[in-house]
């Protein structure tokens, strides 16, 4: 579904990414671990598009209407359409934005870009409803400003509600696990693990294994100052969780 | 020259008048001719030099056009209109409110009239037609009355108002400034009295073509337990100034001031407030936000001014800034005069773009920038429309504001 090529990249001239491979078909999740630092946002910011980060070698190759295509060509929210979507770290807050309209905004572009009528307000209501409850939102929520306000819990809820409306292809969730208490990680993992499917694939970033008990992975990768050092099944997130990521690090050297 | 050509208006216009009008303009006029439009208070008029936009103005002698005026009307509220300066209708039927001319109260209501700034002398030898309007005390008006200036050819024109609202009475008043796309200077000065227990809530929307200048000045007196609620929303204009000196006078007597000027091109959006703290437990309420795109600019001056033993006084001022593009310049000077010991109160000033990240955001959900964009730059001016309760008032200014920033900015790209 996705391919990274020898990825690298920079930011305000430092590079950050030096060169990821990474193959992640549908219906399989990949959760890629390492300490701060070591590019993890940097990589599903590229993915999705962010601004910031200059691509300056290797390529993106993304699976749409059955083919492989260039990613990067594509602007950001042309990559949201094609259904990549990124659960951001520290999801931002939109004062004078309603949960209700983004929400709405953002199904009704995926809507027309599928081809598909748009909802009337009535009739989304009742599809979100049913996401709410998934997440076990209140449905004042929705009246709130985008994030203002939320507590780190509830923005993180609040990525997942909207992964659940948009039903992406690709989820690249970063950090999803941080901020939250156990119960909120317990139900942000079932609702995660609710819109599996073998049609779509979910990439999860973390640098706790916790949430790997949850959310099983098929993959573990690695990335220490951009580069995947290791990549394993789930037993390696076990291992690191145990001996650390220095075990990792100092064994490279 | 200038002031000349200024003056010639105003003296074609004489004949309109007659007796005690007649003689109070013709005072003014000279007053005029001899000190022109230079500003009483220079620190006042820093930013906004009169003369020079006053410079380029079409003069032309006009008639009235009032053939499309229907198309003005609002049917949701009770309308007042003056169509290039002439008031359209005289009556109004609303159990309660009284409308009448300003010429049969003016041996009355002319000492109120006053002479701040350059421009008053240049409004008072104007003063052709106005209105008084009066809310009976314990009276409920539900229906907001609109007092539309409607400009149709080019030339000078001045709208005069005065309101009294009597004790707990309540009524949304909306003045509303707009043209056909003339050269025109439109001078409006609107006074206000808010009786005891009364409130006011008093709405200044103005759109303008790209060479209207718009320059009003309001006049606010607030006396026991009364409210008075403003808010100005100034979209379009060559030139957009506004004076509002707002005079808590009793205890209780609350003020909130509420603005948002939209400017693109080379316009300039110019508000001078001044809120005039002048008994013990008053308070006030001040935000003003401004989106300034290309050229333009925005200037925002808010004087707090809490006078001697008046205690227990709370007043908050905050001034916010969005800017399209790199070349837009805002000027914000918030003033505080507190000559009292014992108040509570705030200002603060932000100016700033839409971030990248903000942007992404919604990019990363499948909308696209330029939609972005229009949502933030929305969502940064709605809080100024939220700010008015009345809901039917609140609507018309709401369509006026989406409609400023669809068609205004340019939120399809960076610059
Ligand atoms: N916008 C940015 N500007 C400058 N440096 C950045 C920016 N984003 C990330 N970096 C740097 O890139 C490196 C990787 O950061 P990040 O991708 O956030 O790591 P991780 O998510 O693995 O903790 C860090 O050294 C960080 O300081
Ligand atoms: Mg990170």
């Amino acid at each position: 579904m996705i391919e990274i090529k020898n990825l690298t990249a920079s930011v305000d001239g430092n590079e950050i990414l030096k060169g990821i491979n990474l193959t992640v078909k549908r219906g399989e999740v990949h959760a890629i671990m390492g300490p701060n630092g070591s590019g993890k946002s940097t990589l599903s910011k590229i993915i999705a598009g962010h601004p910031a980060y200059k691509v300056t070698g290797g390529e993106i190759n993304f699976e749409i209407n059955g083919k492989m295509q260039n990613l990067l060509d594509l602007e950001p929210s042309e990559r949201a359409k094609e259904g990549i979507f990124l659960g951001f770290q520290y999801p931002i807050e939109v004062p004078g934005v309603s949960n209700f309209t983004f929400l709405k905004e953002s199904f009704n572009q995926i809507c027309e870009h599928q081809g598909l009528d748009k909802m009337d307000d009535e009739s989304f209501l009742k599809h979100l409803r049913s996401k709410l409850k998934l997440l076990e939102m209140n449905e004042s929520f929705l009246e709130r400003s985008v994030n203002e306000g939320f507590s780190g819990g509830e923005k993180k809820k609040n990525e997942i509600l909207q992964m659940a409306i948009l039903n992406p292809r690709l989820s690249l969730l970063d950090e999803t696990d941080s901020g939250l208490d156990i119960d909120a990680l317990k139900i942000v993992a079932n609702g995660v693990n609710a819109l599996k499917s073998r049609f779509n694939a979910t990439i999860l970033v973390t640098h706790y294994q916790r949430l790997l008990d949850y959310i099983i992975p098929d993959y573990v990768h690695v990335l220490y100052k951009g580069q995947i050092i290791k990549s394993g099944d789930k037993s390696l997130a076990l291992e690191l969780e145990e001996k650390g990521y220095d075990w990792l690090i100092n064994e490279k050297k | 020259m200038n002031i000349q050509a200024l003056a010639e208006v105003a003296e074609k216009k004489m004949s309109l008048s007659t007796g005690g009008v007649k003689d109070f303009r013709e005072t003014h006029l000279e007053l005029f001719k001899k000190k022109g439009l230079a500003p009483f208070d220079v620190n006042s008029y820093k930013y906004t030099n009169l003369s020079s936009f006053f410079e380029g103005l079409d003069y032309t002698p006009y008639e009235p056009d009032d053939s499309q005026i229907e198309k003005y009307q609002d049917e949701r509220f009770t309308n007042i209109m003056f169509v290039d300066g002439v008031l359209q209708n005289q009556k109004i039927n609303i159990p309660g409110l009284n409308l009448t001319g300003l010429e049969e109260n003016f041996p009355l209501l002319y000492p109120e009239l006053k002479e701040t700034h350059g421009v008053s002398h240049l409004h008072h030898s104007l003063l052709a037609t106005g209105i008084v309007l009066e809310v009976a005390k314990n009276t409920i008006i539900e229906k907001p009355i609109r007092i539309l200036n409607l400009i149709t050819k080019s030339g000078l024109n001045c709208a005069t108002v005065f309101i009294k609202i009597n004790s707990n009475s309540k009524v949304s008043i909306l003045e509303e400034n707009t043209d056909q796309s003339v050269s025109h200077g439109l001078i409006n000065e609107t006074y206000l009295q808010v009786e005891q227990g009364a409130s006011l809530e008093h709405v200044q929307l103005t759109h303008a073509g790209a060479t209207g200048l718009t320059h009003t000045s309001t006049y606010a007196y607030v006396k026991k337990d009364a409210t008075y609620r403003s808010v100005i929303l100034n979209l379009s204009g060559k030139l957009n100034r506004q004076n509002v000196k707002m005079e808590l006078l009793e205890s209780g007597a609350h003020g909130e001031s509420y603005n948002l000027y939209f400017t693109s091109g080379s316009e300039q959006s110019d508000l001078n407030t001044c809120i005039e703290h002048k008994a013990a437990d008053t308070t006030s309420n001040q935000i003003a936000k401004g989106i300034l795109d290309e050229d333009s600019k925005g200037i925002f001056t808010g004087k707090i001014h809490i006078h001697p033993h008046a205690q227990r006084v709370a007043a908050a001022q905050l001034n916010k800034n969005l800017l399209l593009s790199k070349k837009a310049q805002v000027f914000s000077e918030p003033q505080l005069e507190i000559f009292a010991d014992d108040v509570k109160c705030s200002h603060g000033s932000t100016t700033g773009q839409l971030s990248d990240d903000e942007v992404f955001y919604f990019q990363a959900r499948g909308i696209p920038a330029d939609k972005a964009r229009t949502l933030l730059a929305q969502a940064f001016g709605i809080e100024i429309v939220l700010k008015i309760q009345n809901t039917l008032l609140k609507q018309r200014a709401q369509e006026f504001v989406m409609q400023a920033l669809k068609n205004k900015f340019h939120l399809g790209g960076a610059k």
